[in-house]
């Protein structure tokens, strides 16, 4: 009895192990990205660290163009106009940030008081010490690489390295020299779990279709689901089907978008076509049907006889897009 | 007669035939989802889109459902050794056991899959445990697999009213078999690999023994008669 006990709890426990595992696997590697446009000032690169380094760690920080900025969503960019976390009159965006995300680390609230010296408070003398330095350390860091070239690691090296020395008071602050890391931060690891399966910014696909680009959806659902609605002109293809399908107009096409309603048996498909040869499959981005139809995209209902309508609108908007 | 040889069997070699039944009912959900899955490593060695992995074990969970399901319904119409005649039997700590694995796994398979959703689209879609079968067919599937939730939710309920020999608890307890086929349907409807031939055996398989069981159970008078 106590034996059945035991062995019942281990079981129970051994799958909650299991279920947890795999959970917490994706979670760590379900990376926010915050999105930013190109820029020099300490606050944008401080703004980054904290980001990185308190805010969400293991979040990735990319730099796009204006166009692109559009299509992120506000929550995820930082200081860019209409993102909720950039600078305002009396408060540079690291503390716009850390007004949303309370803190009790003091390095990081001494950081936010010297970026506001630097950035806001421009034409009176520095209200701490280590303003100058800092300033003048991270000019000099930004002269050792091409304007605009200084590598986000880089960054976040003199971050790190200036929050530590607030964090040790007992020494002397560095001199600038000191606080730029050295030139190994510029090299960048080759990251080890690279996508097998891109992801697409539907608005990347809408111009290779405005530009007559071969693109092909297929639509990984079941039958029943397709006739519902699909994206005009995609093809129903089931993923247990991709090993016995005829695959060779797919590998002549520029691009083969898989798709489901979120992109959970998208992302599969997209997988099986890349292991038959089809390495030209992608998902959208955003995800799925869901995704498609929530960027205002048309879809092709029920015996609906004009099909060709919806698919040359998708050409129209795609064409706008590019125009 | 075939009863009666069916019942000699089942009586002698009762561990061998748990043993089979249990190692059937642990092993195939795991065969059916590695012929999908099969480079499992995969997930570990590259970015995946979030919720894909939780989105891929949420799809194990459901198999191991299903095949829980059918060991308790198998388990529960196989002859026992303390068989009685009382109308409210007590349930064995083997069906206990059996019945909360059953509730732990559905309740797995849920929280997984809207945990797999809540990554990938950021919002949690519990309106699935409320069953609406007037949507699309995506959503209805899903709608469908509610109802067996909640039928399985009865069932337990039932089961505890059981154990307090209410007689009602022993008729609502057979509600167990609606929710196992609820469940079938729910994966045929929505499932990538339940088409495949493997799951359409092991499918058949649980069904055809389920069905001999049954036919077993209903045979008791009968089967008494001939061999007295």
């Amino acid at each position: 009895m106590l034996k059945r006990r035991f062995l019942l709890c281990a079981v129970l426990i051994g799958s909650a192990a299991l279920l947890g595992t795999i959970i917490l696997i994706n979670s760590s590697r379900t990376s926010t990205v915050y999105y930013t446009l190109a820029g020099e000032g300490p606050d944008k690169w401080a703004s980054a660290w904290l980001l990185k380094r308190k805010i969400s760690a293991g979040s990735t920080i990319s730099v796009v163009s204006e166009r692109e900025i559009k299509e992120q969503n506000p929550e995820f960019t930082f200081d860019v106009p209409g993102s909720p976390f950039t600078r305002n009159q009396h408060q540079t965006t690291f503390e716009v940030l850390l007004q949303n995300h309370e803190t009790t680390d003091r390095a990081t609230k001494r950081l936010a008081l010297i970026l506001n010296d630097i950035e806001v408070n421009l034409w009176r003398a520095n209200r701490y010490p280590e303003s100058e330095t800092v300033e003048q350390a991270f000019r000099l860091l930004q002269r050792r690489y091409d304007i605009g070239k200084t590598p986000i690691n880089c960054y976040l090296g003199f971050f790190d390295t200036i929050a530590s020395a607030i964090d040790n008071p007992s020494t002397t602050f560095p001199t600038p020299s000191e606080l730029v890391p050295n030139e190994s931060c510029s090299i960048v690891e080759k990251p080890r779990n690279k996508p097998f399966v891109r992801e697409m910014e539907l608005s990347e696909i809408l111009t290779k279709i405005a530009d007559g680009e071969k693109v092909v959806f297929i639509d990984s659902r079941e039958p029943s689901e397709y006739e519902e609605s699909h994206i005009p002109g995609a093809i129903n293809l089931k993923i247990r089907d991709v090993a016995t399908a005829n695959l060779d107009e797919l590998k002549k096409a520029n691009l083969v978008v898989a798709y489901c309603v979120k992109d959970f048996r998208g992302f599969e498909m997209a997988r099986q076509l890349h292991k038959h040869g089809v390495s030209q499959a992608v998902i959208a981005k955003p995800y799925g049907l869901r995704g498609w139809i929530d960027s205002g995209l048309p879809v092709t209902k029920p015996n609906e006889t004009i099909a060709l309508d919806a698919f040359n609108e998708i050409k129209r908007i795609a064409q706008d897009q590019l125009d | 007669m075939y009863f009666t040889t069916l019942d000699r069997a089942l009586r002698s070699r009762p561990t061998l035939i748990k043993a089979v039944i249990y190692s059937v009912a642990s092993l195939m959900p795991l065969v059916i989802w590695l012929q999908t899955h099969s480079d499992l490593l995969y997930y570990f060695q590259h970015e995946t889109p979030p919720g894909q992995a939780t989105y891929i074990f949420s799809k194990l969970l459901g198999f191991y459902v299903i095949s829980l399901l059918w060991l308790q319904l198998l388990i529960a119409k196989l002859p026992k050794s303390n068989s009685h005649k009382k109308k409210v039997k007590p349930p064995t700590n083997e069906h206990v056991y059996i019945g909360f694995a059953v509730f732990l796994t559905i309740f797995s398979h849920i929280l997984c899959f809207i945990f797999a959703v809540f990554l990938r689209s950021g919002k949690a879609p519990i309106q699935l445990f409320v069953p609406n079968l007037n949507q699309d067919y995506y959503h209805n599937s899903i709608s469908i697999g509610a109802i067996g939730l909640w039928l399985i939710v009865i069932v337990m309920l039932a089961g505890l009213a059981r154990r307090h020999k209410i007689i009602i608890g022993s008729v609502m307890h057979k509600l167990a078999f609606p929710a196992f086929f609820l469940g079938l349907i729910h994966s045929f409807l929505i499932g990538t690999e339940t088409r495949s031939f493997v799951y359409f055996a092991f499918v058949s398989f649980m069904i055809f023994t389920l069905l001999i069981l049954y036919l077993y159970s209903v045979s008791k008078p009968y089967r008494t008669i001939i061999t007295s």
